[in-house]
Protein backbone atom coordinates (compact mmCIF):
# COMPACT_ATOMS: atom_id res chain seq x y z
CA UNK A 1 0.00 0.00 0.00
CA UNK A 2 0.96 3.80 -0.52
CA UNK A 3 0.78 5.95 1.95
CA UNK A 4 2.42 9.01 0.29
CA UNK A 5 2.35 9.97 -3.69
CA UNK A 6 3.08 12.64 -5.57
CA UNK A 7 1.87 12.48 -9.40
CA UNK A 8 3.84 15.48 -11.51
CA UNK A 9 3.85 17.58 -8.66
CA UNK A 10 4.98 21.12 -9.50
CA UNK A 11 5.48 24.38 -7.48
CA UNK A 12 6.40 27.55 -9.44
CA UNK A 13 6.94 31.20 -7.40
CA UNK A 14 6.95 34.27 -9.68
CA UNK A 15 8.03 32.04 -12.59
CA UNK A 16 10.83 30.16 -10.24
CA UNK A 17 10.26 26.34 -10.15
CA UNK A 18 10.80 25.31 -6.80
CA UNK A 19 9.39 21.99 -7.73
CA UNK A 20 9.57 20.62 -10.77
CA UNK A 21 7.53 17.59 -11.70
CA UNK A 22 8.27 15.53 -8.87
CA UNK A 23 6.53 11.56 -8.60
CA UNK A 24 7.16 9.70 -5.76
CA UNK A 25 5.51 7.12 -3.85
CA UNK A 26 6.33 6.01 -0.21
CA UNK A 27 5.69 2.58 0.85
CA UNK A 28 3.97 1.97 4.31
CA UNK A 29 5.66 1.28 7.12
CA UNK A 30 8.77 2.67 5.32
CA UNK A 31 11.24 5.16 6.32
CA UNK A 32 12.07 7.48 3.43
CA UNK A 33 14.62 9.67 3.32
CA UNK A 34 14.68 12.76 1.16
CA UNK A 35 18.31 13.64 0.61
CA UNK A 36 18.96 16.99 -1.19
CA UNK A 37 21.32 20.23 -1.00
CA UNK A 38 19.60 22.97 0.43
CA UNK A 39 17.57 24.95 -1.90
CA UNK A 40 16.80 21.76 -3.80
CA UNK A 41 12.68 21.54 -3.05
CA UNK A 42 12.45 19.37 0.01
CA UNK A 43 10.56 21.88 2.56
CA UNK A 44 8.25 22.55 -0.42
CA UNK A 45 7.64 19.49 -1.08
CA UNK A 46 6.65 18.64 2.52
CA UNK A 47 4.91 21.46 2.72
CA UNK A 48 2.74 20.86 -0.17
CA UNK A 49 1.86 17.43 1.62
CA UNK A 50 1.02 19.03 4.93
CA UNK A 51 -0.91 21.46 2.82
CA UNK A 52 0.93 24.89 3.58
CA UNK A 53 1.60 25.63 0.28
CA UNK A 54 -0.89 24.77 -2.66
CA UNK A 55 1.22 23.48 -5.87
CA UNK A 56 1.30 25.00 -8.97
CA UNK A 57 0.91 21.68 -10.88
CA UNK A 58 0.06 18.13 -10.13
CA UNK A 59 -1.26 16.60 -7.03
CA UNK A 60 -0.35 14.95 -4.04
CA UNK A 61 -2.68 12.63 -1.60
CA UNK A 62 -1.49 10.86 1.50
CA UNK A 63 -3.28 7.93 2.28
CA UNK A 64 -5.21 8.32 -0.68
CA UNK A 65 -6.67 12.30 0.80
CA UNK A 66 -5.74 14.84 -1.85
CA UNK A 67 -3.57 17.36 0.32
CA UNK A 68 -5.34 20.35 -1.33
CA UNK A 69 -8.82 19.55 -1.66
CA UNK A 70 -8.54 17.30 1.84
CA UNK A 71 -5.71 18.41 3.85
CA UNK A 72 -7.50 18.10 7.04
CA UNK A 73 -7.91 14.69 6.39
CA UNK A 74 -4.03 14.71 5.58
CA UNK A 75 -3.46 16.55 8.72
CA UNK A 76 -5.68 14.33 10.94
CA UNK A 77 -2.82 11.15 9.69
CA UNK A 78 -0.17 13.22 9.86
CA UNK A 79 2.61 14.31 12.78
CA UNK A 80 4.91 17.13 11.34
CA UNK A 81 7.76 18.64 12.30
CA UNK A 82 8.53 21.63 10.45
CA UNK A 83 11.00 23.38 8.94
CA UNK A 84 11.86 27.03 10.42
CA UNK A 85 9.10 27.13 13.01
CA UNK A 86 9.33 28.97 16.05
CA UNK A 87 7.37 27.89 19.28
CA UNK A 88 4.42 30.06 20.83
CA UNK A 89 5.07 32.61 22.58
CA UNK A 90 4.28 33.05 26.82
CA UNK A 91 3.51 29.13 26.68
CA UNK A 92 5.43 26.16 28.88
CA UNK A 93 6.47 23.13 26.83
CA UNK A 94 3.82 21.22 28.92
CA UNK A 95 1.13 23.78 27.63
CA UNK A 96 2.33 23.27 24.09
CA UNK A 97 1.58 19.44 24.13
CA UNK A 98 -1.92 20.17 26.05
CA UNK A 99 -2.95 21.90 22.82
CA UNK A 100 -1.48 19.39 20.32
CA UNK A 101 -3.53 16.50 22.94
CA UNK A 102 -6.54 18.77 22.59
CA UNK A 103 -6.82 19.46 18.87
CA UNK A 104 -6.20 15.63 17.71
CA UNK A 105 -8.58 14.55 20.63
CA UNK A 106 -6.32 12.14 22.26
CA UNK A 107 -5.96 11.43 26.10
CA UNK A 108 -2.32 10.75 26.54
CA UNK A 109 -0.62 12.61 29.24
CA UNK A 110 2.11 15.81 28.48
CA UNK A 111 4.72 14.55 30.41
CA UNK A 112 4.93 11.07 28.99
CA UNK A 113 5.51 12.78 25.34
CA UNK A 114 8.32 15.31 26.74
CA UNK A 115 9.73 12.57 28.64
CA UNK A 116 10.14 10.91 25.77
CA UNK A 117 12.49 13.66 24.32
CA UNK A 118 14.27 14.71 27.18
CA UNK A 119 12.21 17.38 27.95
CA UNK A 120 10.83 16.12 31.04
CA UNK A 121 12.44 18.29 33.45
CA UNK A 122 11.74 21.15 31.35
CA UNK A 123 8.02 20.92 31.22
CA UNK A 124 7.10 24.33 33.06
CA UNK A 125 9.30 26.21 31.02
CA UNK A 126 8.40 28.45 28.77
CA UNK A 127 9.32 27.48 25.42
CA UNK A 128 10.42 30.53 24.25
CA UNK A 129 13.63 30.37 26.68
CA UNK A 130 14.43 26.65 25.50
CA UNK A 131 17.44 26.63 23.42
CA UNK A 132 17.42 25.69 19.87
CA UNK A 133 17.85 22.17 20.05
CA UNK A 134 14.98 21.89 22.97
CA UNK A 135 12.74 23.61 20.88
CA UNK A 136 13.35 21.07 17.97
CA UNK A 137 12.84 18.08 20.58
CA UNK A 138 10.01 19.99 21.87
CA UNK A 139 7.96 19.75 18.35
CA UNK A 140 9.20 16.20 18.00
CA UNK A 141 7.23 15.57 20.84
CA UNK A 142 4.02 17.33 19.48
CA UNK A 143 3.98 15.54 15.90
CA UNK A 144 4.09 12.11 18.17
CA UNK A 145 1.40 13.01 19.82
CA UNK A 146 -1.68 10.68 19.00
CA UNK A 147 0.41 8.18 17.01
CA UNK A 148 -0.35 9.17 13.66
CA UNK A 149 -0.24 7.00 10.34
CA UNK A 150 2.23 9.11 8.68
CA UNK A 151 5.43 11.44 10.43
CA UNK A 152 6.82 14.37 8.24
CA UNK A 153 10.18 15.36 9.63
CA UNK A 154 11.51 18.28 7.99
CA UNK A 155 14.69 18.58 8.66
CA UNK A 156 15.15 17.17 12.08
CA UNK A 157 18.53 16.64 12.92
CA UNK A 158 18.91 20.10 12.66
CA UNK A 159 19.90 22.01 16.02
CA UNK A 160 20.14 18.57 17.47
CA UNK A 161 23.27 17.69 19.51
CA UNK A 162 24.93 14.67 19.13
CA UNK A 163 22.36 12.98 22.24
CA UNK A 164 19.81 14.34 20.58
CA UNK A 165 20.19 13.08 17.11
CA UNK A 166 20.95 9.87 19.09
CA UNK A 167 17.21 10.15 20.65
CA UNK A 168 15.98 11.19 17.37
CA UNK A 169 17.18 7.78 15.41
CA UNK A 170 16.04 5.59 17.85
CA UNK A 171 12.89 7.42 18.03
CA UNK A 172 12.47 6.69 14.37
CA UNK A 173 12.88 3.31 14.43
CA UNK A 174 10.40 2.88 17.47
CA UNK A 175 7.90 4.81 15.33
CA UNK A 176 8.80 2.72 12.24
CA UNK A 177 8.27 -0.67 14.30
CA UNK A 178 5.36 0.83 15.37
CA UNK A 179 3.93 0.59 11.79
CA UNK A 180 4.02 4.09 11.05
CA UNK A 181 5.37 5.20 7.76
CA UNK A 182 8.30 8.39 8.01
CA UNK A 183 8.84 10.59 6.01
CA UNK A 184 12.41 12.35 6.48
CA UNK A 185 14.40 15.47 4.66
CA UNK A 186 17.92 16.45 4.92
CA UNK A 187 21.32 17.07 4.09
CA UNK A 188 22.89 15.68 6.81
CA UNK A 189 23.42 12.36 4.69
CA UNK A 190 24.81 10.62 7.58
CA UNK A 191 21.65 10.44 9.58
CA UNK A 192 19.53 9.79 6.93
CA UNK A 193 21.23 6.70 5.91
CA UNK A 194 20.68 5.66 9.69
CA UNK A 195 17.49 5.42 9.48
CA UNK A 196 16.15 4.66 5.95
CA UNK A 197 14.29 1.86 4.25
CA UNK A 198 14.29 4.36 1.51
CA UNK A 199 15.76 7.28 -0.25
CA UNK A 200 15.27 10.33 -3.08
CA UNK A 201 17.40 12.43 -4.44
CA UNK A 202 15.82 15.65 -4.97
CA UNK A 203 18.01 18.49 -6.53
CA UNK A 204 16.85 21.41 -8.52
CA UNK A 205 13.26 20.77 -7.59
CA UNK A 206 14.03 17.23 -9.78
CA UNK A 207 13.24 13.90 -7.91
CA UNK A 208 16.62 12.46 -9.70
CA UNK A 209 16.84 9.01 -8.31
CA UNK A 210 15.01 6.68 -5.48
CA UNK A 211 15.12 3.16 -4.44
CA UNK A 212 16.73 1.29 -1.27
CA UNK A 213 20.28 2.71 -0.60
CA UNK A 214 22.12 -0.39 -1.56
CA UNK A 215 19.85 0.24 -4.88
CA UNK A 216 21.09 3.81 -4.92
CA UNK A 217 24.63 2.64 -4.13
CA UNK A 218 24.25 -0.61 -6.86
CA UNK A 219 24.02 2.35 -9.45
CA UNK A 220 27.47 4.24 -8.72
CA UNK A 221 30.23 3.58 -11.33
CA UNK A 222 32.10 1.58 -8.68
CA UNK A 223 30.02 0.40 -6.18
CA UNK A 224 31.47 -2.45 -4.76
CA UNK A 225 34.39 -1.36 -1.69
CA UNK A 226 36.42 -3.15 0.38
CA UNK A 227 38.46 -2.05 3.47
CA UNK A 228 42.03 -3.34 3.37
CA UNK A 229 44.46 -3.71 6.51
CA UNK A 230 48.22 -4.51 5.88
CA UNK A 231 51.08 -5.24 8.13
CA UNK A 232 53.34 -2.50 6.31
CA UNK A 233 54.03 -1.11 3.01
CA UNK A 234 51.15 -0.17 2.17
CA UNK A 235 52.26 1.88 -0.71
CA UNK A 236 53.60 -0.68 -2.63
CA UNK A 237 50.42 -3.02 -1.94
CA UNK A 238 48.60 -0.01 -3.76
CA UNK A 239 50.83 -1.13 -6.74
CA UNK A 240 50.04 -4.53 -6.41
CA UNK A 241 46.51 -4.07 -6.41
CA UNK A 242 46.38 -1.79 -9.35
CA UNK A 243 46.95 -5.20 -11.68
CA UNK A 244 43.61 -6.59 -10.93
CA UNK A 245 41.10 -5.60 -12.95
CA UNK A 246 37.85 -4.13 -12.15
CA UNK A 247 39.47 -1.87 -9.28
CA UNK A 248 38.99 1.66 -9.97
CA UNK A 249 40.42 3.24 -7.41
CA UNK A 250 42.44 2.70 -4.37
CA UNK A 251 43.06 5.21 -1.23
CA UNK A 252 45.24 5.17 1.19
CA UNK A 253 45.74 6.07 4.77
CA UNK A 254 48.47 4.50 6.84
CA UNK A 255 48.49 0.89 6.48
CA UNK A 256 44.68 1.16 5.77
CA UNK A 257 43.91 1.09 1.56
CA UNK A 258 40.13 1.70 0.43
CA UNK A 259 39.18 -0.17 -2.71
CA UNK A 260 36.74 0.62 -5.32
CA UNK A 261 36.02 -1.73 -7.41
CA UNK A 262 33.40 -2.19 -10.48
CA UNK A 263 32.61 -5.67 -9.85
CA UNK A 264 33.15 -8.12 -6.81
CA UNK A 265 36.68 -9.24 -6.04
CA UNK A 266 37.34 -12.39 -4.38
CA UNK A 267 39.53 -12.29 -1.43
CA UNK A 268 41.39 -15.13 -2.20
CA UNK A 269 42.68 -13.15 -5.56
CA UNK A 270 43.92 -9.85 -3.13
CA UNK A 271 45.50 -12.29 -0.57
CA UNK A 272 47.51 -14.11 -3.80
CA UNK A 273 47.96 -10.12 -5.38
CA UNK A 274 49.45 -8.87 -2.23
CA UNK A 275 50.79 -10.92 0.77
CA UNK A 276 54.67 -12.22 0.58
CA UNK A 277 57.19 -12.72 3.34
CA UNK A 278 57.43 -8.79 3.95
CA UNK A 279 53.65 -8.08 3.85
CA UNK A 280 50.82 -9.71 5.89
CA UNK A 281 47.20 -9.02 5.18
CA UNK A 282 45.68 -8.21 8.23
CA UNK A 283 41.82 -7.97 6.99
CA UNK A 284 40.16 -7.46 4.24
CA UNK A 285 36.17 -6.61 4.25
CA UNK A 286 33.58 -5.32 2.21
CA UNK A 287 31.91 -2.28 2.94
CA UNK A 288 29.39 0.02 2.09
CA UNK A 289 30.16 2.95 -0.38
CA UNK A 290 29.08 6.12 1.89
CA UNK A 291 25.89 7.25 1.12
CA UNK A 292 27.87 11.36 0.69
CA UNK A 293 29.55 10.12 -2.23
CA UNK A 294 25.99 9.03 -4.00
CA UNK A 295 25.00 12.11 -3.24
CA UNK A 296 27.64 14.16 -4.86
CA UNK A 297 27.02 11.50 -7.99
CA UNK A 298 23.92 12.93 -8.61
CA UNK A 299 23.91 16.40 -7.61
CA UNK A 300 27.82 17.31 -7.92
CA UNK A 301 28.41 20.77 -7.33
CA UNK A 302 24.96 21.44 -5.91
CA UNK A 303 25.55 20.29 -2.80
CA UNK B 1 -5.48 38.48 32.29
CA UNK B 2 -1.93 37.16 32.26
CA UNK B 3 -1.49 39.66 28.99
CA UNK B 4 -0.06 42.74 30.06
CA UNK B 5 -1.55 44.85 27.43
CA UNK B 6 -5.57 43.87 28.97
CA UNK B 7 -4.08 44.57 32.29
CA UNK B 8 -3.52 48.05 30.98
CA UNK B 9 -6.65 47.92 29.29
CA UNK B 10 -8.18 47.01 32.09
CA UNK B 11 -6.91 50.07 34.11
CA UNK B 12 -7.79 52.11 31.60
CA UNK B 13 -11.38 51.14 31.43
CA UNK B 14 -11.73 51.39 34.82
CA UNK B 15 -10.18 55.02 35.56
CA UNK B 16 -12.22 55.76 32.15
CA UNK B 17 -15.58 54.64 33.46
CA UNK B 18 -15.11 56.47 36.98
CA UNK B 19 -14.17 60.05 34.81
CA UNK B 20 -16.80 59.64 32.68
CA UNK B 21 -19.60 58.34 35.32
CA UNK B 22 -18.76 61.57 37.54
CA UNK B 23 -19.17 63.91 34.46
CA UNK B 24 -22.11 62.73 33.71
CA UNK B 25 -23.27 63.61 36.95
CA UNK B 26 -23.23 67.24 35.31
CA UNK B 27 -26.40 66.33 33.43
CA UNK B 28 -28.48 64.85 36.22
CA UNK B 29 -31.51 66.98 36.50
CA UNK B 30 -31.84 66.77 32.77
CA UNK B 31 -31.77 62.94 32.05
CA UNK B 32 -32.72 59.24 33.99
CA UNK B 33 -29.86 57.91 35.44
CA UNK B 34 -30.16 55.02 32.86
CA UNK B 35 -29.12 57.62 30.37
CA UNK B 36 -26.84 58.99 32.87
CA UNK B 37 -25.31 54.98 32.74
CA UNK B 38 -25.74 54.01 29.14
CA UNK B 39 -24.01 57.28 28.13
CA UNK B 40 -21.13 57.32 30.66
CA UNK B 41 -20.58 53.47 29.76
CA UNK B 42 -20.61 54.79 26.01
CA UNK B 43 -18.16 57.54 26.11
CA UNK B 44 -15.87 55.26 28.10
CA UNK B 45 -15.71 52.44 25.94
CA UNK B 46 -16.47 54.10 22.16
CA UNK B 47 -12.58 55.27 21.65
CA UNK B 48 -10.55 52.49 24.39
CA UNK B 49 -12.50 49.25 22.75
CA UNK B 50 -11.37 50.63 19.50
CA UNK B 51 -8.14 51.22 20.67
CA UNK B 52 -7.56 47.98 22.96
CA UNK B 53 -9.10 45.32 20.55
CA UNK B 54 -7.15 46.48 17.58
CA UNK B 55 -3.71 46.72 19.74
CA UNK B 56 -4.68 43.05 20.80
CA UNK B 57 -5.94 41.27 17.39
CA UNK B 58 -4.06 42.90 14.46
CA UNK B 59 -0.61 41.05 15.02
CA UNK B 60 -1.05 37.34 16.27
CA UNK B 61 -1.85 35.81 12.93
CA UNK B 62 0.57 38.13 10.87
CA UNK B 63 3.44 37.61 13.31
CA UNK B 64 3.14 34.10 13.44
CA UNK B 65 3.75 34.09 10.17
CA UNK B 66 6.46 35.63 10.32
CA UNK B 67 8.07 33.86 13.10
CA UNK B 68 6.85 30.31 12.00
CA UNK B 69 4.46 29.55 14.95
CA UNK B 70 1.79 29.29 12.56
CA UNK B 71 3.19 25.83 10.95
CA UNK B 72 2.88 24.56 14.35
CA UNK B 73 -0.88 25.68 14.26
CA UNK B 74 -1.42 24.52 10.57
CA UNK B 75 0.20 21.59 10.79
CA UNK B 76 -2.03 20.16 13.26
CA UNK B 77 -6.09 18.88 11.96
CA UNK B 78 -7.86 22.25 12.54
CA UNK B 79 -8.82 23.50 9.55
CA UNK B 80 -7.65 27.52 8.75
CA UNK B 81 -11.24 28.52 9.47
CA UNK B 82 -11.02 26.89 12.49
CA UNK B 83 -7.38 29.12 13.63
CA UNK B 84 -8.66 31.98 12.47
CA UNK B 85 -12.04 32.30 14.05
CA UNK B 86 -10.06 30.57 17.92
CA UNK B 87 -8.30 33.14 17.26
CA UNK B 88 -11.28 36.10 17.24
CA UNK B 89 -12.69 34.18 20.21
CA UNK B 90 -10.17 33.98 22.09
CA UNK B 91 -8.87 37.72 21.56
CA UNK B 92 -12.49 39.13 21.93
CA UNK B 93 -13.50 36.47 25.03
CA UNK B 94 -10.26 37.98 26.71
CA UNK B 95 -11.27 41.61 26.34
CA UNK B 96 -14.86 41.28 27.11
CA UNK B 97 -13.78 39.67 30.61
CA UNK B 98 -12.54 43.53 31.79
CA UNK B 99 -15.40 45.21 30.03
CA UNK B 100 -17.86 43.27 31.36
CA UNK B 101 -16.61 43.93 34.94
CA UNK B 102 -15.77 47.29 34.01
CA UNK B 103 -19.96 47.48 32.88
CA UNK B 104 -21.16 46.12 36.13
CA UNK B 105 -18.99 48.93 38.22
CA UNK B 106 -20.54 51.31 35.90
CA UNK B 107 -23.79 50.21 36.64
CA UNK B 108 -23.43 50.00 39.97
CA UNK B 109 -21.34 52.70 40.52
CA UNK B 110 -24.22 54.98 38.71
CA UNK B 111 -27.00 53.44 40.51
CA UNK B 112 -25.71 54.34 44.03
CA UNK B 113 -24.85 58.19 42.49
CA UNK B 114 -27.79 58.59 40.57
CA UNK B 115 -30.64 55.96 41.41
CA UNK B 116 -32.92 53.45 40.00
CA UNK B 117 -32.28 52.69 36.03
CA UNK B 118 -34.12 50.71 33.35
CA UNK B 119 -32.17 46.94 33.47
CA UNK B 120 -33.51 45.91 30.46
CA UNK B 121 -32.11 48.73 28.36
CA UNK B 122 -28.66 48.19 30.73
CA UNK B 123 -28.61 44.18 29.69
CA UNK B 124 -28.91 45.35 25.72
CA UNK B 125 -26.69 47.98 25.92
CA UNK B 126 -23.72 45.51 28.21
CA UNK B 127 -24.61 42.74 24.60
CA UNK B 128 -24.10 45.93 22.44
CA UNK B 129 -20.55 46.61 24.54
CA UNK B 130 -19.63 42.94 24.15
CA UNK B 131 -20.67 43.07 20.18
CA UNK B 132 -18.71 46.06 19.51
CA UNK B 133 -15.18 44.31 21.31
CA UNK B 134 -16.26 41.45 18.58
CA UNK B 135 -16.26 43.97 15.97
CA UNK B 136 -13.22 46.10 16.74
CA UNK B 137 -11.35 42.25 17.30
CA UNK B 138 -12.37 41.22 14.22
CA UNK B 139 -11.42 44.21 12.25
CA UNK B 140 -8.15 43.66 13.78
CA UNK B 141 -8.19 39.66 12.88
CA UNK B 142 -8.85 40.63 9.37
CA UNK B 143 -5.73 42.96 8.87
CA UNK B 144 -3.68 40.14 10.88
CA UNK B 145 -5.17 37.23 8.59
CA UNK B 146 -4.50 40.12 5.41
CA UNK B 147 -0.90 41.22 6.17
CA UNK B 148 2.09 38.74 5.67
CA UNK B 149 4.45 40.25 8.15
CA UNK B 150 4.03 42.15 11.58
CA UNK B 151 5.28 45.33 10.58
CA UNK B 152 2.35 45.69 7.82
CA UNK B 153 -0.32 44.44 10.40
CA UNK B 154 0.89 47.82 12.42
CA UNK B 155 0.44 49.85 9.24
CA UNK B 156 -3.05 48.71 8.81
CA UNK B 157 -4.38 49.14 11.94
CA UNK B 158 -2.51 52.68 11.88
CA UNK B 159 -4.61 53.44 8.59
CA UNK B 160 -7.96 51.65 9.67
CA UNK B 161 -7.16 54.34 13.02
CA UNK B 162 -6.74 57.17 10.73
CA UNK B 163 -8.96 56.87 8.27
CA UNK B 164 -12.23 54.29 9.59
CA UNK B 165 -12.17 56.41 13.34
CA UNK B 166 -10.57 59.90 12.97
CA UNK B 167 -11.09 61.28 9.60
CA UNK B 168 -14.41 58.77 9.08
CA UNK B 169 -16.60 62.35 10.11
CA UNK B 170 -14.85 64.12 7.43
CA UNK B 171 -15.30 61.37 4.69
CA UNK B 172 -18.71 62.26 4.72
CA UNK B 173 -17.96 66.07 3.98
CA UNK B 174 -15.23 65.24 1.03
CA UNK B 175 -17.11 63.20 -0.22
CA UNK B 176 -20.47 65.50 -0.27
CA UNK B 177 -19.43 67.82 -3.42
CA UNK B 178 -20.06 64.39 -5.42
CA UNK B 179 -23.10 63.24 -3.90
CA UNK B 180 -24.17 66.71 -4.70
CA UNK B 181 -23.39 66.18 -8.60
CA UNK B 182 -24.85 62.44 -8.03
CA UNK B 183 -27.78 63.44 -5.64
CA UNK B 184 -28.56 67.44 -5.84
CA UNK B 185 -31.66 66.43 -3.84
CA UNK B 186 -30.53 64.08 -1.14
CA UNK B 187 -26.60 64.79 -0.57
CA UNK B 188 -27.18 66.14 2.41
CA UNK B 189 -29.09 63.06 4.19
CA UNK B 190 -26.12 60.48 1.94
CA UNK B 191 -23.64 62.57 3.73
CA UNK B 192 -25.15 61.81 7.09
CA UNK B 193 -25.48 58.08 6.65
CA UNK B 194 -21.82 57.80 5.24
CA UNK B 195 -21.31 59.27 8.85
CA UNK B 196 -22.78 56.54 10.13
CA UNK B 197 -21.18 54.17 8.80
CA UNK B 198 -17.91 53.84 10.88
CA UNK B 199 -18.00 51.00 13.45
CA UNK B 200 -18.07 53.67 16.34
CA UNK B 201 -20.42 56.21 14.76
CA UNK B 202 -22.95 52.95 14.58
CA UNK B 203 -22.01 52.13 18.48
CA UNK B 204 -22.92 55.68 19.35
CA UNK B 205 -25.93 55.46 17.37
CA UNK B 206 -27.05 51.85 19.61
CA UNK B 207 -26.28 53.14 22.90
CA UNK B 208 -27.61 56.45 22.28
CA UNK B 209 -31.01 54.86 21.47
CA UNK B 210 -30.31 53.07 24.65
CA UNK B 211 -29.73 55.59 26.55
CA UNK B 212 -33.56 57.73 25.31
CA UNK B 213 -31.39 60.38 23.84
CA UNK B 214 -32.54 60.05 20.13
CA UNK B 215 -30.93 58.58 16.84
CA UNK B 216 -28.51 60.35 16.54
CA UNK B 217 -24.66 59.11 15.80
CA UNK B 218 -23.17 61.98 18.08
CA UNK B 219 -21.75 61.31 21.33
CA UNK B 220 -24.46 61.67 23.76
CA UNK B 221 -23.29 64.62 25.67
CA UNK B 222 -22.87 66.58 22.73
CA UNK B 223 -27.03 65.59 21.92
CA UNK B 224 -28.36 66.66 25.25
CA UNK B 225 -26.49 70.12 25.55
CA UNK B 226 -27.45 72.81 24.35
CA UNK B 227 -24.41 73.80 22.39
CA UNK B 228 -24.17 70.67 20.39
CA UNK B 229 -27.94 71.70 18.83
CA UNK B 230 -25.80 74.73 17.79
CA UNK B 231 -23.43 72.41 16.04
CA UNK B 232 -23.22 70.81 12.66
CA UNK B 233 -23.93 67.26 13.92
CA UNK B 234 -26.91 65.53 13.55
CA UNK B 235 -29.23 66.17 17.02
CA UNK B 236 -30.47 67.31 14.43
CA UNK B 237 -31.46 63.91 12.94
CA UNK B 238 -35.25 64.70 13.81
CA UNK B 239 -35.58 67.90 12.37
CA UNK B 240 -33.39 67.65 9.71
CA UNK B 241 -35.31 64.63 7.96
CA UNK B 242 -37.62 63.33 10.32
CA UNK B 243 -37.85 59.99 12.36
CA UNK B 244 -39.47 57.55 10.56
CA UNK B 245 -36.83 57.73 7.95
CA UNK B 246 -35.39 54.07 7.81
CA UNK B 247 -31.90 54.86 7.16
CA UNK B 248 -31.83 56.55 10.51
CA UNK B 249 -33.39 54.41 12.64
CA UNK B 250 -30.82 53.14 15.17
CA UNK B 251 -31.44 49.16 14.34
CA UNK B 252 -29.25 50.21 11.12
CA UNK B 253 -26.24 51.15 13.26
CA UNK B 254 -26.85 46.75 14.78
CA UNK B 255 -26.29 46.26 11.15
CA UNK B 256 -23.43 48.30 10.48
CA UNK B 257 -21.74 46.46 13.43
CA UNK B 258 -22.46 43.05 11.84
CA UNK B 259 -21.36 44.28 8.96
CA UNK B 260 -17.69 45.49 10.34
CA UNK B 261 -18.18 42.27 12.55
CA UNK B 262 -18.42 39.92 9.27
CA UNK B 263 -17.55 41.38 6.19
CA UNK B 264 -13.30 42.52 6.51
CA UNK B 265 -12.66 39.37 8.57
CA UNK B 266 -14.83 37.11 5.63
CA UNK B 267 -12.51 39.28 3.07
CA UNK B 268 -9.32 38.60 4.95
CA UNK B 269 -9.98 35.09 5.15
CA UNK B 270 -10.38 34.62 1.07
CA UNK B 271 -6.83 35.70 1.31
CA UNK B 272 -5.50 33.57 4.25
CA UNK B 273 -7.81 30.17 3.04
CA UNK B 274 -5.10 29.65 -0.33
CA UNK B 275 -2.27 31.65 1.40
CA UNK B 276 1.33 29.54 1.01
CA UNK B 277 2.54 29.54 4.48
CA UNK B 278 6.52 28.85 3.53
Amino acid sequence: MTAIRTSNLTKRYEGVTVVDNVSLSVKENTVYGLLGPNGAGKSTLLNILLGLVQPSGGEATVHGFDTRTESLSVRERVGALPDRFDVFPRLTGKRHLEYVIDVRGDESEPSSHLERVGLGDAADDVAENYSRGMQQRLALAMALVGEPEVLIFDEPFSGLDPDGARMLRKIISEEADRGATILVSSHLLDHVERVSTHVGVLSEGRLIDEGTPDELRSRLDSPHRYELRVSSNAGAVHDRLRSIANISRIDVSGNELTIAATEPIEAELVFKTVEDDDIRIDSFTPIQPPMEELFNAYVGDNS
Amino acid sequence: MRSRGIRIFSLLLIVSFVLKLSAAGNYQEQVTATTLVIGSLQQSTVLLVVLGTLLLSHRPIAGSREDGSIRLHLTQPQTRFAFVIGTLIGRAGAMCLPVVIGCILNLSVGWILYGTVDLFAISVSFVTVVLYVFTGTSIGTAISVTAPTGRIATLGTIGYLLFGVILWPATGEILRPAFSALLPLGSAELTMFVRRLSPNRAYILVTNALAAVGNSAAPWSRVISAEAASEHLNLAAEGVVGTDELWLHPGIGVLVLLFWTTVPLGLGFLTFYRADIS
